[in-house]
Parts: C-alpha cells; sequence; structure tokens
C-alpha cells in the first residue's frame, strides 16, 4: 500500500516537470526559431532606411527600392499579402514595417513635413546589379496636403 | 500512535524535499532561459542604429533652407518648421537642434538663435561616440554673407514595435 502510494506521487511529480520542461523548451524553441529569419532586425532596417530616404526628398521626388530580402523574409513568415509589408502613415509622418505573421510592425518617423504617395509593390519590377528580378517598392513624395479634421497647413 | 505519528512526521520530511527539489527545478530552467536570451542578445546585437544618420539630414535640411532665404532674421527662425518644411511634433519629440550665429561655442551658447532640447553638452564627449546609451550629433558650420552660421543637431529617436 505505502509502495503503490509513492510510486503513485512519484508518477505524478514526473509528469509535472515533463510538462513544464516541454512547456519551457517549446516557448524558447518558438522564440529562437521566430528570431533566426532576422524579421525584426530586417524591419528596423527597412524602416529607417525608408525614414532616411524620405527626410532627404523634396516634393516632385520618386523613388524605387528593392526590397527583396524583406519580400523573401516576410513570405517565409507566412505573410499572405505583401501590401500589409510597408504602411506610410501622413498623418503621423510615420513609416512601418512588418515582415511577420505576428500582431506587431516596427515603425519609425521622418521630419519631412511632405506625403507619401502612389505606393506600389511590384512583385519582379526592378532588376539588381545583376540582372535579376527583383521586387521593388517605388513611392513619390508629394506636398503636405491639408487634413479634414483640421489640419495644420496645406 | 508513535508508529502513525513516525509516519506523518515522515510525510511531512519528504514534501519539504519534494518542495526544494520543484524550486531547484525552477531554478535550472530559469537559468538556461537567460543563457538562451543572452547568447540572442549577445548575437543579435542592440539593432539597426541610424540616429548618426538621422542627425546629419535634419542638420543638411536646415542648413539649406538657411542657405536659400534671402532675408534670415528672428521671424525666419520663429517660423522655422514651416519655412523648412519640418514637422513640428517629430522634431519636438525626437530632435534637438541648436542654431547659433556668430557664436564662438555655439554649445554653450547662451543666446541662440533657436535652441530645442538641452542634451548639447554631451557632444562634447569624445567617449560618447563609443557609448551607445549617449546621442548623436551632428555638427554643421558655414557662412552666409558676414556671418557665420552652426547648427548642432541630435537625433534621439529608437523604432517602436507597434500593434498592426
Amino acid at each position: 500500500m505505502k509502495k503503490r502510494g509513492e510510486a503513485g506521487g512519484q508518477i505524478y511529480e514526473t509528469v509535472t516537470y515533463l510538462i513544464l520542461l516541454v512547456i519551457f523548451f517549446v516557448g524558447m524553441l518558438y522564440f529562437v526559431l521566430q528570431q533566426q529569419s532576422g524579421a525584426g532586425i530586417w524591419e528596423q532596417y527597412y524602416a529607417k532606411e525608408l525614414v532616411k530616404i524620405i527626410d532627404f526628398s523634396k516634393p516632385g521626388d520618386a523613388l524605387i527600392l528593392d526590397v527583396q530580402r524583406g519580400s523573401e523574409i516576410a513570405k517565409k513568415n507566412g505573410v499572405l499579402s505583401f501590401s500589409t509589408m510597408f504602411v506610410f502613415d501622413n498623418a503621423a509622418h510615420e513609416v512601418c514595417v512588418k515582415l511577420n505573421t505576428g500582431g506587431k510592425r516596427t515603425c519609425h518617423n521622418y521630419f519631412n513635413d511632405a506625403d507619401v504617395a502612389e505606393v506600389q509593390l511590384q512583385l519582379a519590377g526592378g532588376k539588381n546589379a545583376e540582372g535579376m528580378d527583383v521586387n521593388v517598392l517605388s513611392f513619390k513624395i508629394v506636398d503636405r496636403q491639408r487634413r479634414d479634421l483640421g489640419g495644420e497647413r496645406v | 500512535m508513535n508508529s502513525l505519528l513516525h509516519r506523518k512526521s515522515f510525510g511531512r520530511r519528504g514534501e519539504v524535499g519534494a518542495m526544494t527539489m520543484a524550486v531547484l527545478f525552477l531554478f535550472y530552467l530559469a537559468l538556461i532561459g537567460v543563457a538562451i536570451l543572452s547568447g540572442h542578445f549577445i548575437f543579435y546585437g542592440k539593432g539597426y542604429d541610424s540616429r548618426q544618420v538621422e542627425a546629419e539630414l535634419l542638420a543638411m535640411k536646415v542648413r539649406s533652407c538657411i542657405q536659400e532665404q534671402t532675408v534670415i532674421d528672428k521671424l525666419f527662425f520663429e517660423k522655422l518648421h514651416e519655412r523648412c518644411a519640418l514637422e513640428k511634433g517629430v522634431v519636438e519629440k525626437f530632435y534637438n537642434l541648436r542654431v547659433c550665429k556668430n557664436s564662438a561655442e555655439c554649445i554653450s551658447e547662451t543666446q541662440p538663435l533657436i535652441g530645442l532640447g538641452s542634451k548639447f553638452q554631451a557632444c562634447r564627449f569624445d567617449a560618447a561616440t563609443e557609448n551607445e546609451s549617449y546621442p548623436r550629433c551632428a555638427f554643421v558650420r558655414f557662412k552666409q554673407g558676414n556671418d557665420w552660421f552652426e547648427i548642432i543637431t541630435i537625433s534621439s529617436q529608437e523604432s517602436r514595435r507597434n500593434l498592426g
């Protein structure tokens, strides 16, 4: 009787430990695999590079950026629609980049008081230095438009 | 009776031992977790830092704006954001900007033409370039007519993770 009781208690403890261990390692593995694609660092890279380009530009400029690497990472992470990868918020002067299916995206602000318009992601729309087709992001810088909610300037 | 008591006290000692093992187990898990996270952050580093370039871009933009003006007066600097197409909210939140005219040292100038922010003293430190916690500064000095202008800009913007 005593031994069966002890055995039952030991099994209970062992199973509890095993469950905790499995939960812990699954969590760690998920975290490491998420980071392995480097989506976080590439989101930062694209957001900051886009901000630099926008800050350097003037109204009337048309810009094209090679986003082949970013779109490869997004596809690998299960992003179904490339149109959600790059989002420009003219009201907040913000560029947001999302290369994964998680709930968060990386955002960065630009100080140029201009709007970004005609944003297009073209698959195989450009060529790299080796002459290979690459995905490109194109957009135009235009004068700041008045906001309907009482914008600051025309 | 004695054997019952003996059995009860034996049960309590066993429970204390089991609890100690559980705490030790959780401690080992935490240790492994910390090791994995530390390795990750050491390998991937702190991210992509573009503050220096952002500060230089702002300084360059303000310089171009001043150079395009025919009249540079107090009103121009009061409306600098509008005249130079700068988004006021973003500049005030993430940047420091100081413009001086005919000043020996703009950082310690008591009456700059425009002074947004107060972290400029950190720009003097040579060691600041090695320390990521220090802001990134850009200096531009140029002559316009008979006057020397000096522009100092600092960027402290970090990218954010927003829901969306």
